[in-house]
Formats: structure tokens, C-alpha cells, sequence
């Protein structure tokens, strides 16, 4: 046994980190089991076992349509941000502007700001604008709310990216979006890949912005189970949201296995050094 | 024709002088050491040579051809940065090929040029590694080919020995001089470290405050450096102060009442007239050591030794001289004895005299 499991400080950090663990993770077992559940009603543990509520699924109402507008909206509202986003991390990490730290908080600012104000701010702004209850400011919307992440994660990757690199690149006779392209921008692919997910995922999340901003026939799956849920109480959501974690985990296992999201810092290691005259 | 000329440079960042005039030419093929303690300006130079800095003021010129409004990527200069900087999402190959690339070079020229340049830097057979699963030594190489192979007008090194260890140091030292030689490439090397500009260069250029102190051979600047500053930097020095003191035409430095040291004027045609504050300066391995009772009393001081440190070769004894011959505070010095047969040993009593051949008298008094 090593010497950190036997000192009962950390053996008590251990235990407190499994604790808060089991209690994250609570729900989503709760929620599980209850999807398996045969009764008519939530009951937990159930009685009885059954899939019927999977194939249920399809009675929540226009699942399929909201399923594609949620997609659609999180897809573009995810590109666009990191996209936007390279462009925003670049001038905050590299550009000798002023006012930095200032223009940072802004830009993440939507993190800090409740999202109801930010609802009521967009929907006055759209209704200003013409454009309100449509895809694009619904998409706006999103846009909003998710860029954060990614300018965080592509700060970060671009933080620890080298910057003699692209010097070594303009030595070598690139061009400066050629370098940008063949070197600054391979370093950043894994805060590029984490903050696309993370806007992504919130997105497709995202219950109070898109509240405020769809009405009619165009809502987004979020609202749609929730509005199944205020009628029901059937574990036909439990049966949905079983699903959603599922694929959700399978995507984050994905995108770690294939880019080590989680550990960004990893490929940098080794070549970040120190310049000294 | 220089194939570098380096013309009153100088380059202000941040409101504060960086460089303060400084040229420098390099001959064709000749390998120069830029050699200064960190701030004096060096990397500012290099930098300044690459492009990524602009001067404020003086120029540069490749061949003859001014180069201040090139960007980087025109100049054609070959550069292996202090980290190397290797692109760690390409293999070794893909890092070599890189400046041919951007060249718009063919394939095929383009493969065997890596080819010739990995064999050049002793890697072939490791075209498929990536940076992160090599040795500090290969990652070295890798950068030094990814820089010959455009065919640099000069090639640049950052402190090109400074992140390896002492044994692949001296390893990478020859063949960088082989490889300097072979190619008889235009080379600047910026370096810290007195013993990497001695082995490596043609010529040094010490770089004080932003501007260069000297320019000479290795074996002139260490043997017979212009001012007591160069020689302290440039290797290990012992200094006496003094008044100067001219017996027969032949300059010396009067030490105290008895004791007067003979030596060479440091300084040119500049003639200071005699009683005016000098200094002697004399290298540790110059320095004769005489068992007491000691030799002659007017070139002999008498000591004791307070700390002997093993280097293996030598053995380098600190020395107390006895008394305050100047009146300036103790004085301490060094010498150097062979380590075989070391007779020496803490608290023993010598006397060391100064061979005048090796005595230099520099004006005023040490810093």
C-alpha cells in the first residue's frame, strides 16, 4: 500500500470525493431504474419490470421534429461559437490589445449573467430587430449563451501552445495563415474539439433561453419533454433521458479517447520552454 | 562580402533601450558567437536578424541586399530555436520537410532532401518518429536539419547547447562545429555560456548593456582581452588592484610597498601616465605557486590556502593573502595546481608569483 492511502487526511479527501460522487451520480440511477419500472405511475424501486416506456418515447409529442430543430440549432449555434471563438481567443491570448481582461469577462460573461435576464433581454432585442420566434433568433440566442466555453477551452489550448512555433513556421518561409493553418491551429484542436462539445451539449440542453424564444410549432426537444412531463407521470421521460445519458457518455468517451479532451495539457508537455536573452 | 551586415542596430522595446548601436559582420561561412550575461541584448539581435523585430533604427543586409522590410518568411534564415520548437503534430520527416513545402518544392526533391538532411544530423531510419518520443539530443538534430535544408543565408542558434546535458554537450559540440565546417554555412550563435562561444566559433562578439564590448578570435579574447570586464566574463580571472607603475619603459602595477608585478598594457595607444589606479589581471592557470618560504619578495605574495575545490585535471586552490597588500580589503585569489600528486591541503602556507608574460594591467580599478 502506498504511503498518501494510509495518511488519514487523504483516505478522508477519498472518501469525501466517492461521497460526492454517489451523490452526482444519484439521480441518473434514480432515473434509470425508473425507466425500467412496468407501473403506470413513477415508482421507485419498481415493482415490476418493463420496456414498455422506451417505446413510448415516440408519444411524446412532435419528438422527432423538436429532436431536429434541438440538433440543428446545436449543431450551427456549436460551429459558429467555436469558430467565432479562435478568432476572440487569438486576439485575448496573442494581439497586445487593450483593455484585455476586460473584453474577456465580457465575452464570458453569459456564464455569470442569469439566464431569465438574458431571456428577456434577447426576446426584446429580436422582437426590436423583427426577427423574433424564428430559427435564426433562436440560434442567436444559443450563440450566445454557449460561446463562452469554447473561448475558454481554445484560451486554454492556446495558452499552453507554444508560441516559437509559429515563428519557427515564418522562419521556414509560411506565410502567417499558413502557419496559423499548418501549425498554431493542429495545436489547438483539442480545446477547438472540447469547446465544440461543450457548446454543443449545452445547447441542445438549453430549457429557459430557448423558452423564451420559440413559440408554436417551433420548440426544441428540452421543452418538449418538459411540457410531456407537466402532463404526465409516466417514466416515459425517465425512459428518454436514460437514453440521452447514454449517448451523451458515449460521445465524451468518444471525443476523450480520441483527442484527450479532458487532458488538454498532455500534448504540450515537452515543448513549451522558456525564452531567455 | 559579409554575408551578414549587422549596421547600428539598435532597437528600443517597451521604452527601454535594448540595443544601442550594435553592428557586426559575418564573413561567409564563418561561424560568430554572440556571448553576453542575460539582458545585454543578444536574443533582441537574433530576433531582430530573423525579422520578427523591427529596428528602431540602423539596418540589416543579407549579401548586400538590405533587408528591413522583409517579413520572416522572405528571408531565408535558418533557425533552431533554445526549446527547438519542432512542430509536434508532425513526424520527423514532416518537420524536415516543412521549409520545402512552404518552397513549393516536388515531392521527390523534397523527399530526398529530408533524406540527405536527416543523414547529415546522423538520424536517418527515424523519419516516422513524432518530437515527443525523442531525446533531447535527436530533438536537437531534427531542428538543425528542418533549419539547413532551405539553405539558409545564415543559420541561427539559440544557446544550441544550453537544454542538454553535459555529456551530450560535448557530443553535439563537435558535430555542430563538423556540420558548421561540411556546410560551410554563414553561423550566429547566441549563447550565455563562455565555454559554448570558445569551442564553437570563429570569432566572438561579447555583448554587454546592448552593445558589443569586443570582437576577436577565441584564443585572442580569452588570451589577451581588451578590458578587466571581457576577461572576467570570458573565463575565470583573479584581479589585483593597484597603482601603475613603469620601471625601464616596462609597465607594471605596484601592488604595495614591496611588492610590484610586471606585465602588458591592455590597452592600446592609450598611454595613462604612472600612478594612476590600474589593475593587474591574471588567469587562474597562470598563477605559480611557490611552497614557502616563497621566492622573491618584490613578486611573491604570501597566503594561505582556505579552500581547495577538485575539479579532476586540476585542482583550483582559493587563496587569502596575507595582510591587505593594496588597501583596497582581503584579497582573495585562485590558482590552479595538477590534481595528481596534490601536496596542498587546507591552512598550508604558500606564496604565489605572476608570470609577466601572463600579467595584463587594465586602467583603474576592478570592479
Amino acid at each position: 500500500m502506498r504511503r498518501s492511502e494510509r495518511d488519514p487526511l487523504s483516505r478522508i479527501t477519498a472518501i469525501t470525493a466517492w461521497l460526492v460522487m454517489l451523490f452526482l451520480l444519484f439521480p441518473v440511477f434514480f432515473t434509470t431504474v425508473v425507466s425500467f419500472g412496468a407501473a403506470d405511475l413513477i415508482e421507485f424501486p419498481p415493482r415490476d419490470w418493463s420496456l414498455r416506456w422506451y417505446l413510448n418515447i415516440g408519444d411524446i409529442h412532435r419528438v422527432g421534429t423538436a429532436a431536429a430543430y434541438s440538433l440543428g440549432i446545436a449543431l450551427g449555434a456549436g460551429v459558429i461559437a467555436t469558430l467565432l471563438a479562435i478568432g476572440i481567443a487569438i486576439s485575448l491570448v496573442r494581439l497586445p490589445l487593450p483593455g484585455k481582461a476586460a473584453i474577456g469577462a465580457f465575452v464570458t460573461s453569459p456564464v455569470a449573467i442569469p439566464i431569465v435576464a438574458l431571456g428577456i433581454a434577447l426576446i426584446q432585442f429580436f422582437i426590436w430587430l423583427g426577427i423574433s420566434f424564428t430559427w435564426y433568433s433562436l440560434l442567436i440566442g444559443h450563440l450566445i449563451l454557449v460561446i463562452a466555453y469554447p473561448v475558454r477551452t481554445i484560451v486554454a489550448s492556446l495558452a499552453l501552445s507554444n508560441p516559437s512555433l509559429e515563428e519557427a513556421a515564418s522562419s521556414l518561409g509560411a506565410r502567417p495563415l499558413m502557419a496559423f493553418m499548418t501549425v498554431t491551429l493542429p495545436q489547438l484542436k483539442p480545446g477547438l474539439i472540447c469547446g465544440f462539445l461543450f457548446a454543443f451539449l449545452i445547447s441542445f440542453d438549453n430549457y429557459p433561453i430557448s423558452i423564451f424564444l420559440v413559440r408554436g410549432a417551433l420548440t426544441t426537444l428540452p421543452i418538449e419533454v418538459f411540457n410531456y412531463i407537466s402532463q404526465n407521470f409516466d417514466p416515459t421521460p425517465a425512459a428518454f433521458s436514460t437514453l440521452y445519458t447514454l449517448a451523451l457518455s458515449a460521445l465524451i468517451i468518444w471525443a476523450e479517447k480520441r483527442w484527450s479532451i479532458i487532458s488538454l495539457s498532455v500534448e504540450s508537455e515537452g515543448t513549451g520552454g522558456k525564452r531567455t536573452n | 562580402m559579409a554575408s551578414v551586415r549587422i549596421d547600428r542596430l539598435s532597437i528600443e522595446l517597451g521604452g527601454q533601450s535594448i540595443l544601442k548601436g550594435v553592428s557586426l559582420d559575418l564573413a561567409d561561412g564563418e561561424c560568430v558567437a554572440l556571448l553576453g550575461p542575460s539582458g545585454c541584448g543578444k536574443t533582441t539581435t537574433l530576433r531582430a536578424i530573423a525579422g520578427f523585430l523591427r529596428p528602431d533604427s540602423g539596418s540589416i543586409a543579407f549579401n548586400g541586399i538590405c533587408v528591413d522590410d522583409a517579413p520572416p518568411y522572405r528571408r531565408n534564415v535558418g533557425l533552431v530555436f533554445q526549446d527547438y520548437a519542432l512542430f509536434p503534430h508532425m513526424t520527423v520527416a514532416e518537420n524536415v520537410a516543412y521549409g520545402l513545402r512552404m518552397r513549393g518544392a516536388g515531392r521527390d526533391e523534397i523527399s530526398r532532401a529530408v533524406c540527405d538532411a536527416l543523414d547529415r544530423v546522423q538520424l536517418s531510419g527515424f523519419q516516422t518518429r513524432l518530437p515527443a518520443r525523442l531525446s533531447g539530443g535527436q530533438r536537437q538534430r531534427v531542428a538543425l536539419a528542418r533549419a539547413i535544408i532551405i539553405k539558409p543565408v545564415v543559420l541561427l542558434l539559440d544557446e544550441p547547447l544550453g537544454a542538454l546535458d553535459r555529456k551530450l554537450r560535448d557530443g553535439m559540440q563537435v558535430e555542430l562545429k563538423r556540420l558548421q565546417r561540411e556546410l560551410a554555412i554563414t553561423t550566429l550563435i547566441v549563447t550565455h555560456d563562455q565555454e559554448e562561444a570558445l569551442s564553437l566559433s570563429d570569432r566572438i562578439a561579447v555583448m554587454f548593456g546592448g552593445r558589443i564590448a569586443a570582437i576577436d578570435t577565441p584564443r585572442k579574447l580569452y588570451g589577451t582581452p581588451p578590458s578587466a570586464e571581457i576577461m572576467a566574463f570570458l573565463g575565470r580571472a583573479n584581479f589585483i588592484p593597484g597603482t601603475l607603475q613603469r620601471i625601464d619603459g616596462v609597465p607594471g602595477v605596484r601592488v604595495s610597498q614591496a611588492v610590484r608585478l610586471s606585465g602588458t598594457l591592455a590597452y592600446g595607444n592609450d598611454e595613462p601616465g604612472d600612478g594612476l589606479p590600474a589593475t593587474l589581471g591574471i588567469r587562474p592557470e597562470h598563477v605559480r605557486i611557490v611552497p614557502e618560504p616563497g621566492g622573491d619578495p618584490a613578486v611573491t605574495l604570501p597566503g594561505t590556502i582556505v579552500d581547495i575545490i577538485y575539479k579532476g585535471v586540476s585542482a583550483e586552490l582559493i587563496l587569502r593573502i596575507d595582510g591587505d597588500p593594496s588597501a583596497t580589503g582581503p584579497l582573495t585569489l585562485c590558482a590552479d595546481a595538477p590534481a595528481g600528486g596534490l601536496v596542498f591541503k587546507r591552512e598550508d602556507r604558500i606564496s604565489v608569483s605572476f608570470p609577466s608574460e601572463h600579467c595584463l594591467i587594465f586602467k583603474g580599478e576592478p570592479e
